[in-house]
């Protein structure tokens, strides 16, 4: 299906807009979303890639739940475990 | 125990924990509201465990809960707005069956659930099941979902490569209300084997998600449905129950340690039990199940791997299957690209790429956080448990791993799982739904994959190797899928067809 692809800037925005609200992890989201296929096509302007891409599962983007990953959790388990236990 | 414990001191300084908050979960309902109508059915649920002590702590628990549920302010609610019955009602009548009764403030409710104004809300049909849950409840009747399970989650063939957030409550929650959380069966209406193939499904999407929320509540739900756990059961009871021991809680995926380490220490225990308690409860609420269910949900009697059900879906997946990759093979032929003469001899695995160990390569060698040291779906690996196979293992995995492609469209990844599986003759459920989402991604041009939308995305390197890899994972998807077909037909003559068809992929 051909259009015409909407421009980086539009895209920048709009996902920036839905990072700063929490709505979207992008660095869990995105990246394993462009990187894998900008990686496979070589292409210069990873961008375009990641524009198609992302309008195919933007649904996933916008409903995903975001939080802390657990490894950086892991990591603080201990202060965590005694400031739930410090009540 | 603990879980109670923790919910009873914190409940004891609610007023303090809600000043901290400052959240609304609607207009009406505060999330101090939330907490309290959660820990009520905490106590609830965890009082019909057979042991005395936690029966005495879930008392204590409803105790501490019971002004916060039956305040002034939620009498004047109640009778201004009775449709904040939806919410406010549960937490009293939970508290009711639970044994700390109120008859005035029970009145109150009986009034609001008469009024009509419950059902007036447009809401989801497993919150309509949630509202025939609590009539029955407070009626102490059993409760009748009528046409509520046909329009739910459960009667569609939802899947975690499509479902979001949302779906994923939508799916735990019908099963905990249809059950009364595990004390009455499982309406026959609601196909328990499609219940326990969408719960199993969803396990294996957190092992990899690691939404340690939903993996407590699928568990709890597979505990309810009534079924002897399945190994997907058992390998997310086993990483879950690790990561809490590890952790010494269970975090909500909405825990964020850098909002946590930037508060005081008042705020940084307010902000931990409140991104911490509802996943605790959670698993509190399966504790208790598990000790009403102990032979049935352990594993000792647990369920086989199921094996792939026939039916006409299936027939149509090899039509699409064949049609995808001859369209595909085409569209690349004209390009002066021909992926089956590319693909001969590519691919003959070597022992360390095969069954479990090549699964965790793959996986460890994830771009994701699934990829990390430290990830949860390895303390299957690091520490196995006598509850599941080898072979159960893998297929768990695997299915996991299909799942988080899917999602991340990982296309390389996916090809390579599905040809890998096809060929061991080993496909799940899941396998099927990853085999349909890769032919899904067919263009009208029958170039497979959405990053070939534009024109230029033709001549990348990885472009051909990827478009390689998709042909024979197809191709060898027609073959298994003919060979099944092959398996249960009685006809020769149907045979025959269908083997020539297979041939024809090739």
């Amino acid at each position: 299906m051909k259009g015409e692809p909407l421009g980086h800037t539009q895209i920048q925005q709009v996902m920036s807009a839905l990072s700063e609200a929490k709505v979207v992890d992008l660095d869990a989201s995105v990246r394993s979303l462009v990187e894998p296929i900008a990686s496979a096509l070589k292409l210069e302007d990873g961008s375009t890639v990641g524009l198609h891409v992302l309008c195919c599962n933007e649904y996933f983007l916008v409903t995903g739940l975001t939080g802390g990953p657990l490894g950086d959790i892991e990591q603080r388990a201990n202060r965590i475990s005694r400031s739930l236990d410090s009540s | 125990m603990g879980v109670l414990d923790r919910a009873t001191r914190y409940l004891a300084r609610l007023d303090e924990l809600d000043e901290l908050w400052h959240e609304e979960v609607d207009p009406f309902v505060s999330l101090a509201d939330k907490v309290v109508v959660e820990s009520a059915l905490l106590a609830l649920v965890t009082g019909r465990a057979p042991s005395p002590s936690i029966q005495e702590a879930a008392r204590r628990l409803a105790k501490t809960v019971a002004p916060h549920a039956r305040s002034t302010r939620n009498r004047a609610l109640l009778m201004r707005f009775p449709h904040t019955a939806r919410s406010l009602g549960i937490a009293h009548v939970a508290l009711s069956r639970a044994g700390v009764e109120d008859s005035e403030f029970d009145e109150l409710i009986g009034e609001a659930l008469a009024s009509g104004q419950l059902e007036a809300l447009e809401r989801p049909p497993f919150r309509a099941m949630e509202l025939c849950w609590l009539r029955a409840l407070h009626e102490k009747t059993a409760p009748a979902f009528g046409p509520l399970i046909e329009m739910s989650i459960l009667s569609t063939p939802a899947h975690p490569i499509y479902m979001a957030g949302p779906e994923a409550y939508a799916l735990t929650h019908a099963l905990m209300y249809l059950t009364d959380f595990g004390l009455r069966q499982l309406p026959a209406e609601a196909d328990s084997q499609r219940c326990v193939d969408m719960i199993d499904a969803s396990i294996a999407w957190h092992l990899i998600g690691e939404n340690l929320d939903l993996l407590g509540e699928c568990l709890l739900a597979a505990s309810f449905i009534g079924e002897p756990w399945s190994p997907y059961a058992r390998c997310g009871w086993h990483a879950l129950s690790r990561s809490w021991a590890t952790l010494g809680f269970l975090p909500s995926p909405s825990f964020d340690p850098d909002q946590f380490e930037s508060k005081g220490a008042k705020e940084r225990s307010a902000y931990a039990f409140r991104h911490v308690y509802h996943t605790e409860y959670v698993g509190g609420m399966l504790l208790a199940a598990l000790l009403r269910h102990p032979d049935e949900d352990s594993g000792a009697n647990g369920r086989p791997l199921a094996s792939l059900p026939e039916g006409k879906r299936r027939g149509d997946l090899r039509r699409r299957c064949n049609d995808a990759v001859r369209r595909s093979r085409a569209f690349w032929l004209e390009r002066g690209i021909d992926v089956v003469e590319e693909s001969k001899d590519r691919w003959v695995s070597s022992p360390s790429h095969r069954g479990l160990a090549g699964t965790v390569a793959l996986l460890s060698s994830s771009q994701t956080a699934a990829g990390r040291p430290g990830a949860l779906w390895r303390s299957l690996i690091d520490e196995p448990s006598a509850e599941a196979s080898e072979l159960e293992l893998e297929t768990v995995l695997c299915d996991a791993l299909l799942i988080h492609a899917c999602r991340e469209y990982e296309l390389a990844t996916l090809a390579s799982l599905i040809a890998r599986r096809v060929r061991n003759g080993s496909a799940t459920e899941t396998t099927i739904e990853a085999i349909t989402f890769l032919v899904r991604q067919q263009l009208p041009s029958g170039a497979i994959g959405a990053h070939l939308v534009y024109d230029e995305a033709l001549h990348g390197q990885g472009v051909r190797e990827l478009a390689v890899m998709i042909d024979h994972a197809l191709a060898g998807a027609c073959l298994f899928l003919a060979r099944k077909a092959a398996t249960i037909s009685e006809r020769p003559a149907e045979r025959r067809t269908m083997t020539d068809q297979a041939k024809g992929s090739n």
